[in-house]
């Protein structure tokens, strides 16, 4: 049991309570390209690290995903703008995405920019008031480690990148609110 | 044998249902769910199957894998989260990293699942719900109460490792279907306008907010007004919407408006029931239009009715004549034509003064029936100044005048103009004044050629018609015997010699008729300056009083030399409580004394004309 890797498909899984998707884990689906980052998977974690490490993990994460974000819109309207006899690998993923899905794209974008503004806004603020300090040399290097990462993203296939997208997003959202509770002093945290 | 085939189908699916109820079918145990209630510790459930009884008596277990293990692990803890559970605590689960489990019997795989931990997030019921009442309505009947609630204990909310919906469903005690609010981020809700005389249930569920799923239901909280010691003026019945008073209220509505509409339609009604015979009409013609006045159509609609017309005219050249231009050259034609007219159709046709500027000569507004004996005299419309002949036709005038008639007002129907209700003098023949039928139009200035004609050539005439009775090689027309001498003098009396009263922009006829006749030869701008002097041929009593004096002597002496021989005159206006407004000259004068101050005869001295 030990030797074998995990049948296939032996049985079959009720899918109501899951998505339907690829279940293997031994395959590569799903691999994000920020698999890589080593970011704190329990609340304890996310606690105990300093906060200068989990405001530099945070940007770096919106950071990696600006560029596969403005790849993924461009790519939806590149599908968009195919006429109906286009190649089958075009049509199968073009269904997968909702009509409206340009827009969503671009909402998304727009978003995320949008949150990775303001926190380089409070990073400079804690920074400035000394709640954190400036040894990771600040946004500069999350930037380049968030460049670095993002170039991986070309290969996912839409449903892999929505899927890695909404776990990092909510990392990101779990991220910052540990790190309020721990910059209000008032809050147990 | 259809009988027992019957039978026998029934036994076999008998029997097949007894031999499944009997567990030969085998059922596998299977992973029923995965659930983590906080995002930090996660535990599966399975159920049995019946494969204990079927097999081998085994231990069930279940693996789990992370995806970056090697090797399948087995389950840490399988009692904390009850039978056939399984449970992981918090060093065991890690957030968003994906894991597979597999129930296994030895080397049997019976069911495998993969996810990762942040999908699978079903928070517990929230605690603690209660409810204070915000107000009651004045009626006493409702009342908004705001309901409040605890999170889940479980769900570390607070640091905000976990982020929870709230969604609120509501319902009367002996209702079954619960209305639901939307979903929300806070621990409380008002709820707003509930009977007091009523207990609800309430019950509230959360979910993480990123997911779809709702965890499950809290615990039903009662809401009872009466417990709370809230007063409630106790309706027997509910006030609902009173149909009953709705529907007597419809119908009598409706009855009233259907009664309205039949009295108002009570005509159109009868109309409809019993239509009524058609009567014979004049085509064409509208009563309506008589009633009204109008005598332009009516005119019209009588003209083109070829009886009337052959009843009126002998002679279509008459109407065609009347439409003249002063720039036709063919005065000779006219002249013939004139004579032809003046003899023939001279008492018929004009008999009245329709006093209308279309000149057409229609409308007369005159029975037909006028004796002819009367117009004997008249045939010496011709081109004659001839006083005497003058004085002939004006005793005959009033013959020719609608007021003459004993009743025009049926006969005239320019004297359906109701423009001004005048109380029309009747005249006798004998020494009356002929009355002019009365003008429906004040607006003697009108800019046709013939009004202009008949302007520049009676002085003191009547605008509206004149009957032509020559037309001089001048180019000017005679409009009735014995113009051209009046013409001729007009000349030599200028425009500016008169002195109008321009006080109130009034001007007598008279002075306004000698201002025409004299630009008259002019012949650039004849019509503009008679324009101009006739802009308002308003007359007032004042005006005509003092201008009258001034003209008066002129006018005394006009008469002998001048005085048109008018086979009509109109009235301009009719002012009632003080009489009406003649064309100046155009009553003969019987007295000197008599002044006529341009027409204007008040009603004194018209009661000591008339006897």
């Amino acid at each position: 049991m030990t030797g074998r890797s995990p049948p296939c498909r032996a049985h079959p899984r009720p899918e109501k309570h899951f998505p339907p998707r690829d279940n293997e884990l031994g395959k590569s689906a799903r691999k994000c390209h920020t698999s890589g980052m080593l970011t704190p998977n329990r609340k304890e974690y996310a606690q105990k690290i300093p906060r200068e490490e989990l405001t530099h993990l945070i940007l770096k994460l919106l950071q990696a995903w600006k560029e596969p974000l403005s790849h993924f819109n461009q790519h939806i309207e590149h599908h968009q703008e195919l006429p109906d006899d286009s190649l089958s690998k075009a049509k199968q993923i073009s269904k997968e995405l909702p009509d409206d899905s340009l827009s969503k794209a671009k909402q998304i974008s727009n978003m995320v920019h949008e949150l990775k503004t303001g926190v380089e806004k409070v990073t400079e603020k804690m920074q400035s008031m000394g709640i954190i300090s400036n040894s990771l040399n600040g946004m500069a290097s999350s930037e380049a480690a968030g460049l670095s990462i993002s170039n991986e993203a070309n290969m996912m296939s839409d449903s892999d990148f929505i899927h890695c997208f909404r776990r990092d997003s909510n990392k990101v959202q779990s991220y910052l609110k540990i790190l309020k509770c721990r910059i209000m002093p008032e809050n147990s945290c | 044998m259809d009988l027992r085939h019957l039978l026998l189908t029934l036994v076999l699916v008998c029997a097949n249902d007894s031999l499944s109820a009997s567990d030969d079918v085998l059922r596998l145990p299977q992973i029923s769910k995965c659930r983590s209630p906080e995002l930090e510790t996660f535990s599966c459930y399975w159920t049995d199957g019946n494969f204990y009884n079927l097999s081998a008596p085994g231990t069930i277990q279940l693996l789990y894998m992370k995806r970056n293990d090697e090797d399948w692990k087995e389950c840490p803890d399988y009692i904390t989260a009850g039978e056939n559970s399984c449970y992981f605590n918090t060093s065991y689960t890690s957030i968003w990293i994906p894991y597979c489990v597999k129930l296994v019997n030895k080397d049997e795989v019976f069911d495998e699942k993969c996810f990762s931990v942040d999908e699978i997030v079903l928070p517990d019921p929230p605690v603690h719900l209660n409810w204070t009442l915000l107000n009651t309505s004045q009626t006493g009947i409702h009342g908004d109460i705001q309901v409040r609630w605890d999170p889940p204990p479980t769900a570390d909310v607070q640091k905000g490792w976990i982020t929870l919906e709230y969604e609120l469903q509501y319902k009367e005690v002996n209702e079954t279907k619960w209305k639901e609010l939307e979903p929300r981020l806070s621990t409380m809700v008002p709820l707003y306008s509930l009977k007091i005389g009523r207990d609800y249930e309430i019950r509230v569920r959360s979910r993480q907010r990123t997911s779809e799923k709702f965890g499950e239901f809290s615990e039903i909280l009662y809401v009872s007004f009466s417990q709370a010691g809230i007063e409630f003026v106790h309706c027997a019945e509910e006030i609902e919407f009173p149909w009953f008073l709705v529907v007597i209220f419809g119908a009598c509505g409706l009855a009233v408006t259907v009664i309205l509409i039949l009295l108002s339609k009570q005509s159109r009604l009868k109309m409809l029931i019993f239509p009524p015979v058609p009567v014979p009409k004049i085509k064409g013609i509208d009563p309506d239009l008589l009633k009204k006045g109008k005598l332009d159509e009516v005119n019209s609609i009588l003209a083109s009715h070829d009886n009337y017309k052959t009843q009126l005219y002998n002679d279509d050249l008459w109407v065609e004549f009347i439409e003249l231009d002063i720039e036709d050259p063919d005065e000779k034609n006219r002249v013939s034509d004139t004579d032809r007219l003046l003899s023939e159709d001279h008492l018929k046709s004009h008999s009245c003064l329709g006093a209308k500027d279309d000149d057409s000569g229609r409308a007369s507004c005159c029975e037909p029936d006028i004796p002819e004996t009367d117009f004997s005299a008249s045939d010496t419309c011709d081109a004659i100044s001839d006083i005497d002949q003058f004085k002939k036709v004006t005793e005959k005038e009033e013959d020719l005048l609608c007021l003459g008639r004993k009743d025009n007002d049926e006969s005239l129907p320019s004297l359906a103009n109701t423009d001004t209700q005048q109380p029309r003098m009747s005249t006798r023949p004998e020494n009356s004044q002929p009355w002019p039928p009365f003008a429906d139009s004040i607006d003697a200035a009108s800019p046709s050629a013939h009004n202009q004609l008949s302007n520049q050539n009676s002085l003191t005439n009547t605008d509206f018609y004149a009957q032509v009775s020559d037309i001089t090689p001048a180019g000017s027309v005679v409009l009735s015997p014995g113009q051209k001498s009046k013409v001729a003098r007009a000349r030599c009396e200028g425009c500016t010699e008169q002195n109008f009263t321009l006080d109130n922009a009034y001007f007598c006829e008279a002075d306004v008729k000698k201002c025409i006749a004299v630009i008259s030869h002019e012949e650039d701008e004849p019509r503009v300056q008679a324009q101009i002097c006739n802009e308002d041929t308003y007359f007032t009593t004042e005006s005509l009083t003092t201008t009258g004096i001034s003209l008066g002597a002129s006018t005394a002496e006009t008469p002998s030399p001048e005085v048109p021989v008018p086979d009509y005159t109109s009235i301009h206006i009719v002012h009632s409580p003080q009489g009406l407004v003649l064309n100046a000259t155009a009553l003969p004068v019987p007295d000197k004394e008599f002044n006529m101050s341009c027409g204007y005869v008040s009603t004194d001295q018209l009661n000591k004309i008339m006897p």
